[in-house]
């Protein structure tokens, strides 16, 4: 009788009690939660590999014959991913129709053009050890040729011979390196992705030493928040995501939505621009922080003896004065051009062997529609078009309500092309009979077509290229993000009509109010 | 002692006792939210205390209308009833046994049963608190909370700085009928806290001398 | 004849174009605005005549500039609102008009000359030449009896100060020349102010708006104190080309020349220097779309200060959007008074053509805290409402919405602080001799014009305002204090002739006696924190000197008066969110607010006649001998809970509850005694 009354007394209580706390403490847990650091991947406890190794090891096979005693899928695993291959890229010849397969160890840049006939220097940052030659076959190649140690290596001490086909480099102590292994680091991937383009920071704007140990301002992510690579490229059976310019959506494209929430600014109108604009493209306000990157390469200017300095100096002054040395430089780079020496984040440097260089640091970049796919300049494929050869340009159009505008670097060069076949050539530069000794276009041109398989007409030319570099790294803090006045508004930093804009979007409405959508993508098209 | 087991009468229906607690639960937690509304202590945030105050007060008001519904529907309405024939008497005999009874080991002047539980004075005083109190304290507080709805109610009244004051000097009124009230309880079984165990059990322990009859009658 | 109307039309297809591009071209230093030839008052082209440039008859060629001088109160400036002296409704004894001219503005001292004023001051043609900010036209050009001022009129519009001896003297308006309305002012995307306010103060008013032009390049100074133009720089058909003289829609920086701080440079603000506002009245407002932590001002916390210095501007509305033509068709006029009950919007709008031959300059407005120029424009703005949808936005996590925006101007949260220093008092009791006033800042620490002082802002005071729609709401403002002397029986403000006649020595130093009874620490200087009449000694020795240069009986007076906040806006993320921010103790509807740094000896300060403001509460002196304002919001019938509570009704009730519960204890005691002496004895 009184313990069940009680219990009703008690249970009314607690009910009114909850109805309480119902009523009440919703008023303030209305905040929009975007929490990212709960979505990054947890990582097992890293096994300490210290005690399984006593003895030296006579080569890296060696280290990579032990890994897989233990690890015995891994090679397999590896040698299916393109850190093995340098393939993975299906594209379709606009000249012949053909289908063809690419990737890095095939396809051309304006860096150092490519890899066919330079294979030792440039398969120094090939995830494995003596790729010397076209013989190489890395779909045949044995399990221990596979490199673990340069993505595995947690002492700091291992690299690569930079011109021994990805062999490690004398005096590497294979031992403490084997004993130290553990996850990738900033450390481990920057030892390729950093210095491609044979240096630190050439090639991608976004990705430099600097970024073993960035400060805040440089990347908020790894700076501030202390992420390693892994944490966004996650990783499963050695199939690491993400690909910088994907030439088709296989769905591995790495999305700061992965771990941030869709509408994250707590401000409508920020986030409506989300339809349109990348989220880089207002949180990497410039690129390189810190270290120049390329900007220019100019092979045409190879071979020149004298102070590199002076000869620099010349053409810069000559191209500037509207001379001859500055027939196939396009107004972007003129512009960068007029910059040297009074703007102390624009720098040349001449080399012999490699032509004349513009670096640059803080740059803004240029503002391009992107879909996540992109078209090739393929070997040997035939371009009739005038002006620059885009050797990579971005899908994307106004009108693709899937394209976003995405900040790019771009890095413009001038580079050999054959003029009767109209395509771009590979020059043999490093090794024996290369440019880079023998400093003879001709002979390098014709090695080059023997060894990529490239037809030379035996007529060169050299041709303006440009190549893009999305930025996704060096996230700045949010504090340093673009601000209206950055894009909007007299001088903003965006050229609305070249985008396909009718005028600035703040006055004359988004691409949606616009009608700039292709008919069929517009809402209620289809209905 | 005699050693008969005391009967136990039930003074208390299930929902009375429910009624009475709801009632009492909310009352305290509108002084408490109320003194936070006021600026006095802070505890839970001034727009939580601002909604629990609401809130309280609707839980206050419907539930006294269920009440209403409930004493008229059963007829416990009539303990409220003062007869007027006797009033004064009784009443003057109540006072006199707070004043002086009380102290001499007197018998309660009412004995306590399921039809009449309530002394003269409980009488007045609950007919005070319900028709006046009450209503006094729904109506100020009704119309600071509406002035938000009814925008004529500020322009003819002028506000809260009119209804505040009244709904506040409601407030310290029930404050004080709390402090009374609880200790009046205590008065009113043969043990100090029976009153209140039988608010609770809905069970007081009976009368167990025979002069209980003697002194209702 | 014919060549005049295809200059008109490719005018107005020009405009046209500039209208539907508008935003983007407001911005842009480039116009489309077609190249025009600059014409002189006769209109005959500048380039032959070398007369001055006519902006009427320049201008006027397509655009009908009687018009617009007419439809613009920045040209009438009150004037067009005349009356005689006490006839201003709120306004000072001694007022002829509820604008700058003719409105007596304590802060700025100068006050235009009556005719019956025993001694003369200020004459239309120094109040010309000392007032730069405005646009030029109506009382720069006219009497009040409507004649050209050359043909004479009143003392006052005949006659300057001479400032040798004190005396009124001729003006030679002929030789002088009159301003007209200067069109350049505004929609030349190059204006030179700084020459066209020289030219005025030198008194040559004819050449004020071909100052204007100094930066086109079209015009260069004379060395007759004149200006010539540059033949080469012109057209070989002789117009101005466009490029020179790019004309277009006023910027926000166009409104920021006179108005506090405005402005749409992207050139870092305090890049050049401390705070030195264009407007110092301005209460410290700035609006600009640069982030606080971006400028150049040392500013407290200057890194973790985000936020713009105005949100509208940092999202691209401009001052214009705002407060833009009422006739201008791409912006429907604002409220719906005009409009019958049953139209949302009246159609009926003046095509563009017709808005740009003859646009209104009456341009939007709202409800001026201070002063009444131009009131039947008041409201005519377009307010928060007109483009935010309050309701939305707030009423899902603001309790009582309803009541909250009917106590409260926007504002009022959304401008938490403002950011820069303003003047707080300006004592006219002892100018300097060389006749400035002793300034006080708030908002910084130490000196305004020192580089190294910190600048932390002020918060506004809530003062109830009533605005556009009749409602009385608390609005953001600033307070300021104006100490001065006023004279004779009328007690009108004593001339500051007279003022600097009685401090200075006549060669530029202090006069001895003032000397002598400021300098407390006897250093023989008169430093800047001695400069102040702090006692009765004091203002007597003042009061004395004035009496000596024939002020009779004067005595001090003290004006407060109200600056509205409404610029400095912050978005909600950054605004006064928290509940406790008003209800609780220390409430920022009732923080008291220092409105003077010092009361001199034995004065007053009372609010300005003509402030539409209340100040509910009470303003007296406190212990350190500084004017502090105390609001008291319940004194305007604003309850605010948690702060305000019924102080007689919680004593009684306090004293009611305290009986209950002594009078509970005693009887308590009282039975646990009795019980324990019943059972003690058997």
């Amino acid at each position: 009788m009184t313990p069940r009354v009680l219990a009703l007394l008690l249970g009314l209580v607690g009910l009114a009690a909850s109805a309480f706390v119902a009523v009440v403490v919703p008023a303030t847990a209305h905040e929009t939660s975007d929490a990212p650091r709960e979505r990054l991947p947890r990582f097992p406890e890293p096994t300490d590999h210290a005690a399984y190794f006593t003895r030296p090891f006579a080569d890296g096979p060696a280290v990579t014959r032990t890994c897989l005693t233990c690890h015995p899928d891994a090679a397999r695993e590896v040698k299916g991913t393109a850190h093995w291959t340098w393939q993975g890229g299906h594209g379709v010849r606009s000249d012949t129709g053909e289908a063809v397969a690419f990737g890095k160890r095939n396809v051309l840049n304006n860096f150092c053009i490519a890899v066919p006939s330079n294979w030792p220097r440039c398969t120094s940052c090939h995830a494995g050890y003596g790729w010397e030659d076209a013989s190489f076959d890395p779909a045949q190649a044995a399990d221990d040729r596979v490199d673990c140690l340069v993505c595995h290596d947690g002492s700091g001490q291992y690299a690569k011979d930079p011109q021994g086909a990805g062999r490690p480099d004398r005096g590497v102590d294979l031992l403490a390196a084997a004993r130290s292994v553990g996850r990738s680091s900033r450390a481990t991937c920057g030892t390729c992705h950093f210095k491609g383009g044979g240096g630190d920071a050439v090639k991608h704007g976004d990705l430099d030493e600097t970024m073993r140990f960035p400060p805040d301002r440089v990347d908020v992510h790894m700076g501030r928040h202390g992420l390693r690579c892994a944490d966004c490229h996650r990783a499963e059976g050695h199939r690491i995501r993400g690909r910088l310019m994907p030439t088709d959506a296989d769905g591995t494209r790495v999305r700061c939505e992965d771990c941030h929430a869709a509408a994250p600014h707590g401000d409508e109108r920020i986030d409506l621009h989300l339809r349109a604009v990348a989220c880089t493209t207002c949180h990497v306000p410039t690129f390189a922080a810190e270290t120049p990157t390329k900007m220019w390469w100019d092979w045409s200017k190879a071979g020149r003896d004298g102070d590199p300095e002076a000869v620099a100096h010349a053409i810069v002054a000559d191209t500037v004065a509207g001379g001859a040395e500055g027939r196939l430089v396009p107004p972007a780079v003129l512009a960068l051009f007029r910059r040297v020496g009074t703007d102390p984040d624009v720098s040349t440097h001449y080399d012999k062997k490699k032509g004349l260089f513009l670096l640059a640091r803080e740059q803004v970049p240029e503002y391009r529609w992107y879909d996540g796919t992109s078209s090739r300049h393929l070997p040997g494929e035939r371009f009739d078009g005038d002006g620059p050869v885009p050797l990579n340009p971005p899908h994307g159009r106004v009108g693709d309500p899937a394209a976003r505008i995405v900040p790019f670097k771009v890095h413009r060069g001038v580079q050999p092309f054959d003029a009767e076949l109209r395509h771009l050539l590979v020059p043999h530069t490093f090794g024996p009979g290369g440019y880079w000794s023998a400093f003879d276009w001709e002979r390098a041109l014709v090695d080059g077509a023997k060894a990529s398989g490239i037809a030379y007409s035996g007529h060169s030319t050299w041709r303006s290229t440009e190549m893009v570099w999305p930025q996704n790294h060096m996230v700045r803090p949010k504090t340093e993000a673009l601000r209206c006045t950055d894009c909007h508004g007299d001088g903003g930093r965006l050229d609305w009509a070249a985008l396909g804009y009718p005028g600035d979007p703040a006055v004359r409405g988004g691409r949606v109010a616009a009608g700039l959508l292709d008919v069929a993508t517009r809402p209620g098209a289809t209905r | 002692m005699n050693a008969a087991v005391p009967a136990r009468v039930r003074v208390y229906t299930g929902y009375e006792r429910l009624w009475h607690w709801v009632q009492a639960a909310s009352v305290l937690l509108l002084l408490v939210t109320g003194l936070e509304v006021a600026g006095v202590v802070r505890v839970l945030g001034f727009a939580r205390a601002v909604t629990a105050h609401e809130v309280l007060g609707f839980v206050l008001i419907g539930h006294a209308f269920l009440g209403l519904f409930y004493f008229l529907s059963s007829g416990a309405i009539r303990q409220y009833v003062a007869e007027p024939r006797d009033f004064a008497t009784l009443a003057w005999r109540q006072a006199r046994y707070y004043v002086s009874g009380i102290f001499r080991g007197e018998r309660h002047p009412v004995e306590r049963t399921p039809e009449h539980r309530l002394n003269p004075l409980q009488k007045a005083t609950y007919v005070m608190i319900l028709n006046v109190l009450l209503p006094w304290q729904v109506v100020t507080g009704l119309a600071t909370w509406g002035l938000e709805r009814w925008p004529r109610l500020e322009a003819t009244t002028g506000g809260l700085a009119l209804w505040v004051p009244l709904h506040v000097a409601g407030a310290w009124a029930f404050a004080a009928f709390l402090v009374g009230h609880v200790y009046l309880t205590t008065t009113a079984g043969p043990r100090p806290l029976s009153a209140i165990r039988a608010m609770v059990t809905g069970h007081e322990d009976a009368p167990t001398h025979a002069g209980a009859t003697e002194a209702s009658s | 004849m014919s060549l005049r109307r295809r200059t008109v039309s490719t005018v107005l297809i020009a405009l046209v174009a500039a209208g539907l591009v508008r935003g983007a071209a407001a911005a842009d230093r480039s116009t489309t605005h077609p190249a025009v030839e600059l014409l002189d008052a006769q209109g005959r082209p500048v380039l032959g005549s070398g007369a001055p440039v006519s902006p009427r008859t320049t201008c006027g060629a397509c655009h009908d500039t009687s018009f617009v001088a007419a439809h613009g109160y920045h040209v009438a400036a009150g004037a067009d609102e005349r009356t005689a002296p006490g006839g201003v409704s709120d306004g000072r004894p001694f007022d002829v008009s509820p604008g700058p001219f003719g409105r007596w503005d304590p802060a700025a001292y100068r006050r235009l000359s009556l005719d019956d004023d025993e001694r003369f001051d200020l004459g239309v043609a120094d109040w010309v030449r000392t007032h730069p900010r405005h646009v030029g036209g109506g009382p720069a050009e006219q009497t009040a009896a409507g004649r050209p001022l050359a043909q004479g009129g009143t003392r006052t519009e005949t006659d300057a100060l001479d400032p040798a001896t004190g005396r009124p003297v001729r003006w030679d308006w002929a030789a002088s020349g009159t301003a007209e309305p200067d069109c350049f002012l505004c929609h030349l995307a190059t204006p030179d102010a700084a020459a066209r306010a020289a030219t005025l103060a030198r008194g040559a008013f004819r050449w004020a708006a071909t100052a204007t032009l100094s930066r086109t390049g079209l015009v260069e100074p004379d060395d007759a104190g004149g200006w010539r133009f540059v033949r080469g720089r012109f057209d070989p058909d002789g117009t101005a080309p466009s490029a020179r003289l790019p004309l277009r829609n006023p910027t926000s920086g166009a409104c920021g020349a006179c108005h506090f701080e405005a402005t749409d440079d992207r050139t870092a603000l305090g890049a050049a220097g401390p705070w030195s506002p264009r407007d110092p009245r301005g209460a410290g407002q700035v609006f600009s779309s640069q982030r606080l932590r971006d400028s150049g001002f040392n500013l407290r916390d200057r890194e973790t200060l985000d936020v713009a210095f105005d949100v509208h501007a940092a999202r691209l509305v401009g001052c214009a959007d705002c407060h833009g033509s009422p006739s201008d068709p791409a912006r429907p006029a604002s409220g719906r008074a005009a409009a019958p009950r049953h139209l949302v919007v009246d159609a009926r709008r003046p095509s563009v053509g017709e808005h740009l031959r003859a646009p209104s300059h009456d341009f939007g407005k709202g409800v001026s805290s201070r002063g009444h120029a131009a009131r039947a424009h008041d409201g005519t703005m377009r307010g928060c409402a007109e483009c935010h949808d309050v309701a939305s936005s707030h009423g899902r996590w603001l309790p009582h919405a309803v009541r909250h925006l009917d106590a409260l101007a926007c504002e009022a949260c959304h401008v938490p602080r403002v950011a820069m220093p303003a003047v707080e008092t300006t004592d006219w009791t002892v100018p300097s001799p060389d006749g400035r006033p002793a300034l006080a800042w708030r908002g910084v620490e130490g000196r305004v014009d020192d580089p190294a002082s910190l600048v932390v802002g002020y918060e506004p005071v809530l003062l109830p305002h009533a605005g556009a729609d009749g409602r009385t709401r608390l609005v953001p403002h600033h307070l300021a204090t104006t100490w001065y002397w006023v004279a004779g029986p009328t007690a009108r403000p004593v001339r500051a002739f007279d003022l600097v006649a009685a401090v200075s020595d006549g060669a530029g130093g202090w006069h001895p006696d003032v000397r002598a009874a400021l300098d407390s620490d006897h250093d023989g200087a008169v430093s800047a924190a001695e400069q102040r009449l702090d006692t009765p000694a004091k203002a007597d020795a003042l009061a004395r000197r004035l009496v000596a240069v024939g002020v009779p009986s004067p005595r001090i007076e003290g004006a407060v008066d109200p600056t509205a906040i409404h610029h400095g806006v912050v978005d909600g993320a950054h605004a006064v969110a928290s509940c406790e921010a008003c209800h609780a103790d220390g409430s920022r509807v009732a923080r008291p607010f220092e409105v003077s740094d010092r009361v001199p000896a034995g004065a007053v300060a009372r609010l300005s006649p003509d402030a539409a403001v209340a100040l509910p509460g009470a303003m007296a002196p406190d212990g350190r001998g500084r004017l502090v304002y105390a609001p008291e919001p319940a004194q305007a019938g604003r309850w605010v809970l948690g702060r305000d509570r019924p102080v007689l009704v919680d004593r009684v009730g306090a004293l009611a509850l305290v009986a209950t519960v002594l009078g509970v204890l005693g009887h308590g005691a009282a039975r646990w005694v009795a019980s324990r002496r019943r059972k003690e004895a058997p």
